[in-house]
């Protein structure tokens, strides 16, 4: 291939939070981070108001918020027909491109791996692998056709190491017991080794001045591991197995070190690099909120006959049903389709007489909903659920806001609400787990670089113009993120001075919207209840 | 879009399939007319992302999942045959 010299490197590290590397590096487990965020540039990211993996990596690749980038769950949700329904989010809903097609643009390679929302892959000039595609089809989701066959003959390529394992997942995310948690770390210990010889042997042969990877096992170990790693509460399992598990987390972290300072390494003298978390993390609180449940105590939503009760602290279905077919849509006019958005839509009445709130009645309808929630208190501790509401217009604002749900919660705890029905609203959390957090990482090094600057808070749109400008491209003017200049030297900010570029952007090349439906989006979604995130 | 034959449909789902036979280091399939594409050799899932290929292929949107719902059927009961004469229809439609 050619003789592109990497110019950016981005590591994504899914859901790292300073709260656990900081830990991590003063005990010794992450030397090489250390001393990069030690030396060079670090603040925080601050995430996307819902921080959820979907919107937010996309928002951090396409420089523009959910409201006008288009994805806003692992779900889009229609509205247009008789009773709702969901759509799976693809590239396709991607309405603006991403740094990746912006590089490629202007005559650039990219390389990326593993991000969400990428498949099918929009062709660019370099590669691209898909995060989120099963196993059996990952290599056919490779562009370009020959670097498949060139990994699988470097003999790097082992799809099933790399894809991620839903029949493990979908018993992790209702939790696991502490001996099977082991299994689940080792899982992903492997996982990232695949990813990392896969980037390293494609920094040899086809290199690409913009070179990201994302390593999404921080994410999947936090969630259900946090507890055995921080060492606030660590210190309270002290079983064989939380031991075992808790050598094995950190073996998973002291392995991701040594992979950022090899790519570092590998991507040469002249690369700058940026460390990101789409979001962060923290332990979620000890109670499940029933958003469903608390909707149909209050007249506002009804459950088909025979719904039964959870009584296992789960936040989606185990079994291969929608949360929507247990939702009777003859009255309902509220609802929770995901529990990972945290949302609750609003039907509204196609006409009148029809199920839902009419459209004059919308505001005050909503407006209610909103002071329910925020005077809603948990009856075992006296205090309040809900931290914000939300209205879409406030958080999504954009072309495509119209997607977005009219409610988006967040609860006190950081923690997901559950869609499934329960005889209270509130219900205890039946083993330990760990959730999203808005504050994110932001880490910088290399040539240009402001080293040894702690940076006030950017915003997870910054990271894609800082990255074009890290590039030497002209950064659209209709992005929402800023350059972060303060990230750059005075000397390299002098020597590269930041130029911006009008752009019509089509909107996104996208006008095969949808190209999953029926049966195709039943069978990922059933891979999507797996993760809990239904 | 230029009308879809039900050959050229076929030598691009043969494509896929050979991709995918490499992928997975499986034997040769033959795409017989009378076969359920869910028998040949594939995980389902990895059925849903072939087909979404060949609508984007065509530029067909969704159009071929729409027809199965419409049509009440299940990917994993249609055969090379019915998928490849979808394809076709919808092609036709699209060009008309």
């Amino acid at each position: 291939m050619g003789d592109s010299k990497i110019r950016t490197l981005l590591i994504g590290l899914d859901g790292a939070t300073y709260d656990l590397l900081d830990q991590l590096v003063e005990e010794g487990v992450m030397p090489n981070l250390g001393k990069i965020m030690e030396e060079g540039a670090r603040g925080i990211l601050k995430s996307t108001i819902h921080p959820l993996t979907p919107p937010a990596w996309t928002t951090m690749t396409t420089g523009r918020t959910p409201g006008n980038h288009g994805v806003f769950d692992f779900i889009r949700v229609d509205r247009d027909g008789a009773k709702p329904s969901y759509t799976l989010a693809t590239s396709s809903d991607v309405m603006v491109p991403t740094i990746w097609q912006i590089a490629s643009r202007e005559g650039l390679r990219a390389t990326t791996l593993n991000f969400p929302v990428t498949f099918p892959a929009k062709p660019i000039d370099g590669v691209v692998i898909p995060g989120y595609v099963p196993w059996s089809y990952l290599g056919r989701a490779i562009h370009p056709r020959p670097v498949f066959k060139m990994l699988k003959e470097k003999g790097v390529f082992k799809a099933s190491e790399m894809s991620t394992d839903w029949q493990h997942e979908r018993k992790a995310v209702q939790g696991l017991s502490e001996n099977q948690l082991e299994d689940w770390v080792n899982f992903h210990i492997t996982r990232e080794r695949r990813w990392f010889e896969i980037l390293i042997t494609l920094m040899e042969e086809e290199p690409s001045e913009l070179t990201a990877v994302l390593f999404d096992g921080v994410d999947r170990i936090q969630h259900l591991c946090y507890h055995l790693i921080d060492r606030a509460t660590r210190d309270q399992y002290d079983t064989p197995d939380a031991i075992k598990t808790r050598e094995l987390a950190l073996q998973y972290y002291r392995d991701v070190d040594g992979y950022v300072a090899k790519m570092i390494e590998k991507a040469g003298p002249q690369a700058q690099t940026f460390i990101v978390s789409d979001h962060g993390f923290t332990r979620s609180g000890a109670r499940i909120f029933y958003a469903n449940t608390w909707l149909e105590k209050n007249g506002w939503l009804d459950w088909v006959e025979g719904t039964p009760m959870d009584d296992q602290g789960r936040v989606a279905l185990d079994e291969n049903t929608e949360a929507s077919t247990l939702i009777d849509w003859t009255s309902s006019k509220a609802y929770a389709l995901s529990s990972s958005s945290n949302a609750i839509f609003i039907r509204q009445a196609k006409e009148p007489g029809a199920p839902g709130v009419q459209p004059e009645d919308y505001e005050a309808f909503r407006d209610n909903m909103i002071k329910e929630l925020l005077a809603l208190k948990d009856p075992a501790t006296g205090k309040p659920v809900v931290m914000h509401v939300f209205k879409r217009e406030d958080a999504f604002p954009g072309t495509y806001s119209d997607r977005a749900p009219d409610l988006t919660l967040m609860l006190h705890d950081y923690s997901f609400l559950s869609v499934l029905r329960a005889d209270e609203a509130l219900k205890d959390r039946q083993v330990p787990y760990a959730t999203h957090h808005p504050d994110g990482i932001f880490v910088a090094t290399g040539p240009g670089i402001d080293m040894g600057k702690r940076l006030d808070p950017l915003y997870i749109a910054d990271v894609a113009p800082t990255a074009l400008y890290s590039l030497g491209l002209a950064v659209p003017r209709d992005m929402e993120g800023k350059v972060s200049e303060s990230t750059f030297s005075g000397e390299h900010r002098e020597e590269h001075k930041l130029k911006f570029v009008d752009v019509i952007e089509e909107a996104g090349g996208n006008k095969d919207t949808s190209t999953l439906d029926a049966e195709a989006q039943a069978q990922i979604k059933e891979r999507l209840k797996s993760l809990g995130y239904l | 879009m230029t009308t879809v034959t039900y050959e050229d449909a076929k030598s691009v789902l043969q494509e896929i399939f050979e991709d995918l036979e490499d992928d997975l280091d499986v034997e040769s399939v033959e795409l017989s007319a009378d076969a359920k594409v869910l028998e040949l050799g594939m995980e389902s899932i990895s059925l849903v992302y072939l087909i979404s290929e060949l609508q984007q292929h065509y530029g067909l949107g969704d159009a071929l999942f729409r027809k199965m719902r419409d049509e009440d059927r299940l990917l994993k009961d249609m055969t090379v045959d019915d998928i490849l004469n979808s394809v076709v229809e919808l092609g036709a439609r699209a060009s008309a």
